[in-house]
């Protein structure tokens, strides 16, 4: 079991990137939680994308922390995206009869970043052109490789 | 030939001795027996295998008898002979014979050894009797384990082609970039519900789309629990982040969904399949338009109504996408449709 | 295959142990993947209850035969903690939007095919739960 330390927060133009490679256990969920939210402050970006496309599984805990970062990050005033959902989690969250309220989940990276860029205007502005290319090349690298 | 350790009940011999000293005679006439009745199928079997089995089935009867001192059919000493029947039985269930056909194989036995029975023991009625109903008694024991074995082997066979036809009749077909239809057909369970549902969300994965239609034009019938499990697989594809458009109800099966009580106000529906797949060109940002309206649209520039003259005359479907990119190249402006995103909060139909 | 294991749950690492002790069993009884990733969701759910509202406990699993031959996984939650003093309620509620989430019973129990608690108050409690192949 890593610690939370050891999942990396990579950023991109005016977007955090973090890709979640195993299992966490709760501690390592809630550092992960403060990880993010102290990066926010101190890079100012005004997205975050979360891959979980290599997540196996995901509870009420990690559900709910889900849930608390979006909100924590638009107080900050940064949109947030979930991408990746594998299908074995989305028929168990739904069975298990979690919402994940207030999370924008999309199917991929690509995806995340057209919604961060069109509907909430980051890393698409004009001084972002340059991040656009940026993000765009970063989302066709193989980031989360099954 | 007697066993001599044996307690007094086979000293003068019995079946065993029979079935040991008359064997071929025995394993001709039961050969003959067979092949010529009605039964018999020779596309299934040659008279060669028959031969073999049938003679191994008589060796594995007359030394379990022998060994076991003429005990009854659950004895240890017939657990060769039973492991044997089941091998039997399953290799015919493959083959393709009829339970009946199985049972009526072995119990066939009897009528060949019976008359032999009543030669050999010609004027001891009392043993005659005796030797014959212990042979119905085993060969009743054998014809079961035939049948039952047969049977479970059948079953198995059956679950298995079922598993494949399942996953050969839920296709999931690319109609458009990222968009998905499955047009399912037939009689919908819970299993192949399950099955289909799963494979879906795989697809969709796979493919990167965004958008699924499912078409049930083709399903007759629906239960609570299919119902449900429709439900589940748009609200799962919603969560992983796209979105599902049911086409193809028919108003028997509205009336169904009505009467269970399923809340369908958070799936988007649709009429007929090629509405489905109108929304979802929609819904990517795309506008189905004939050529000749695009070209009256954009007759301002003329670079722009030369193209859609050119593609006009050729009967192409002109799509905003590939008209922006026309535009783009010959310096216009195009109205860009803004795609609708596929978050789970987001539903522009409401 | 080792037919029976038992996990001690005393503190939140142990969570993340059972449900991939959980996953793991299930594999090894055959289960695809998504029963897989239910029975370690459902194990999480379970094991968390126990840690968070009685301290210390544990999770058997083992594996299962039943009717025809066919496989199943069994995993039972015990503790002898303060115990559950109104189950109903505990099986109504779900998983509530505000701060506190319950302890998602009726979401778990939809992830397996039997659902058995028995609780005491001042005793303990005692969650079993299957799922066939």
């Amino acid at each position: 079991m890593s610690d939370g330390s050891r999942i990396p927060i990579l950023k991109v133009g005016r977007v955090l990137i973090v890709p979640i490679q195993v299992d966490m256990d709760d501690r390592t969920v809630i550092q992960l939680q403060e990880r993010i939210l102290s990066e926010l402050e101190r890079t100012g970006a005004r997205g975050v994308l979360i891959d979980i496309s290599l997540l196996e599984m995901v509870d009420s805990f990690i559900g709910r922390v889900l849930s608390d970062i979006a909100a924590m990050a638009r107080i900050m005033d940064a949109r947030t995206v979930v991408v990746g959902m594998q299908p074995a989690v989305a028929i168990t969250l739904v069975e298990l009869g979690l919402e994940l309220r207030g999370v924008d989940t999309v199917l991929n990276v690509d995806e995340g970043i057209k919604l961060l860029r069109d509907e909430f205007g980051i890393g698409g502005d004009a001084e972002g052109d340059l991040m656009q290319g940026e993000l765009s090349a970063f989302a066709s690298e193989p980031i989360n490789r099954p | 030939m007697a066993d001599e350790s044996a307690p007094a009940k086979t000293r003068e011999g019995g079946v065993e001795e029979l079935l040991a000293t008359r064997r071929d005679e025995i394993l001709n006439l039961w050969i003959q027996e067979r092949s010529e009745s009605d039964e018999f199928r020779d596309e299934l079997i040659s008279k060669k295998e028959l031969r073999a089995q049938s003679r191994r089935v008589i060796e594995m009867l007359a030394d379990a008898i022998r060994v076991s001192a003429r005990s009854e059919f659950d004895d240890p000493a017939f657990d060769d002979l039973r492991a044997y029947l089941n091998e039997l039985a399953h290799t015919r269930a493959v083959k393709g014979y009829t339970p009946s056909e199985n049972a009526t194989y072995i119990l066939s036995l009897r009528n060949v050894v019976m008359p032999l029975l009543a030669e050999e023991f010609e004027g001891r009625a009392d043993a005659l009797v005796r030797e014959m109903n212990y042979f119905t008694r085993l060969l009743d024991k054998m014809g079961l384990v035939m049948v039952d074995t047969f049977i479970r082997s059948r079953e198995e066979i059956i679950r298995q082609q079922r598993a494949d036809m399942m996953e050969l009749s839920t296709p999931v077909i690319k109609v458009w970039d990222k968009i998905l239809t499955m047009p399912i057909i037939g009689t919908l369970d819970s299993r192949r519900a399950q099955v289909m549902m799963e494979s879906l969300l795989q697809k969709i994965v796979e493919s990167g789309s965004t958008i699924a239609i499912l078409d049930i034009t083709g399903v007759r019938t629906m239960d609570t629990l299919v119902a449900n499990h429709l439900i589940k697989t748009v609200t799962a594809a919603r969560l992983m982040g796209a979105r599902c458009i049911l086409t193809g109800v028919s108003p028997a099966i509205a009336q169904t969904m009505v009467q269970l009580g399923i809340d369908l106000s958070q799936i988007t529906t649709r009429a007929q399949m090629s509405d489905g797949i109108k929304l979802a060109l929609e819904m990517s940002g795309r506008a189905v338009v004939s050529a000749k309206a695009l070209s009256q649209i954009a007759s301002a520039h003329s670079a722009a109504a030369q193209k859609a003259a050119a593609l006009a005359a050729h009967g192409r479907v002109i799509t905003t996408e590939n008209q922006r990119r026309a535009d783009e190249g010959a310096g216009g402006a195009a109205a860009a449709a803004t795609g609708t995103r596929k978050s789970h909060g987001f539903d522009p139909e409401g | 295959m080792p037919q029976s294991q038992s996990i001690a749950l005393e503190n939140e690492h142990d969570i993340a142990v059972a449900r991939g002790e959980a996953r793991a069993m299930a594999a090894q009884v055959g289960f695809r993947l998504v029963d897989q990733t239910r029975l370690a969701t459902v194990a999480s759910e379970l094991a968390r209850n126990v840690v968070k509202y009685a301290g210390r406990g544990r999770m058997i699993a083992h594996a299962v035969e039943g009717a025809a031959g066919r496989r199943g996984l069994r995993l039972v939650f015990e503790d002898t903690g303060p115990g559950i003093p109104d189950l109903a309620a505990a099986m109504r509620d779900g998983f509530s939007t505000g701060r506190g989430l319950g302890k998602g019973l009726p979401g778990s129990k939809r992830l397996v095919d039997e659902f058995e608690i028995e609780s005491e108050v001042g005793r303990g409690t005692r969650v079993t739960v299957v799922r066939w192949t």
